[in-house]
């Protein structure tokens, strides 16, 4: 897998996690102001750099990588599935589309009568769990290309494009087409997940490598199949 | 915690079908070095990711 694979599938996914993240995070920070709503995303992003450094060295020291490998194909397969569907059920219309600014209304009604530390919790927890996901992404994707460095890089260089595009538009980025970027990523985690998974276990692809990008087209396809056929269910 | 291993694991249907899916590529077609279970279990995965989506 080469660098650019890594970067594009580390900044897309950890991306769409530093908008959920950020969202909240604004909130807070127009409820307490931004250097106790910052301090808390920070303390949260702490957390998670230790987490990606003991994480990826806990995976690295066992012996047999192909249980690694197998463990986080299944991880990659679960969390792929999920964001899938939800994309096609959103937009298959069986699901509201994630409206940012409606999030943030709702988290800013609630922070009204929170106590400062309170809100800096929200914030801490906001990015913490946001961020968790990231983190498996990173050590998945660190472990089994041994470009730990250069996945947490893309994941930090999201969320510092995320940083700056939330400064810059000082809005709860309602624009950013969520669901668009949640259903290609989910496809690209998907194939990841199927093709480790299956790899693990022995399987050869008889197109080897090829294999990834042919699964992330057909997970895509398949897909759009479905939206339709859930929209016609729908109707 | 239980916000991590729901991060992790997902819900129940879903950990249930790609363990299925497991089994039908391990067990079913004779192995996982089968020469259809490349079509297979993807298959078998989006079918699932269409039922969730359904739900």
């Amino acid at each position: 897998m080469s660098d650019i694979s890594v970067i594009v599938a580390s900044f897309l996914t950890a991306g769409v996690e530093w908008v959920e993240a950020f969202t909240i995070v604004l909130a807070v920070a127009l409820a307490i102001g931004w250097p106790r709503a910052t301090a808390a995303a920070g303390a949260a992003l702490a957390v998670l750099a230790l987490l990606t450094l003991f994480g990826a060295r806990a995976v690295d020291s066992i012996a047999d990588l192909r249980i690694v490998q197998f463990v986080v194909g299944v991880f990659l397969t679960l969390f792929g599935m999920r964001w899938l569907a939800k994309a096609i059920a959103r937009t298959a219309g069986l699901k509201r589309r994630r409206d940012e600014a409606a999030a943030f209304a709702r988290v800013s009604g609630t922070l009204a009568a929170t106590a400062s530390h309170g809100a800096m919790l929200v914030a801490f927890q906001g990015v913490l769990i946001e961020g968790l996901e990231v983190w498996l992404i990173v050590v998945a994707l660190g472990t089994q290309t041994g470009r730990t460095a250069v996945a947490a890089g893309a994941a930090l260089a999201a969320l510092g494009t995320v940083m700056a595009a939330g400064i810059i538009l000082r809005a709860p980025l309602a624009r950013v087409p969520e669901t668009a970027i949640k259903y290609l990523v989910g496809c690209a985690i998907l194939a990841f997940g199927t093709y480790w998974m299956l790899t693990a276990m022995g399987y050869v692809w008889p197109i080897g490598d090829y294999a990834l990008p042919v699964l992330m087209t057909g997970y895509a396809l398949g897909g759009l199949v479905a939206v339709r056929a859930l929209m016609r269910l729908a109707r | 915690m239980k916000k991590l291993v729901q991060i992790l694991l997902g819900d129940a249907a879903t950990l249930a079908w790609v363990a299925g899916t497991i089994l039908l590529a391990n067990r079913l077609l004779g192995g996982p070095w089968h020469e259809v279970t490349g079509l297979l279990v993807p298959l078998a995965l989006l079918l699932g990711v269409a039922l969730l989506a359904r739900r």
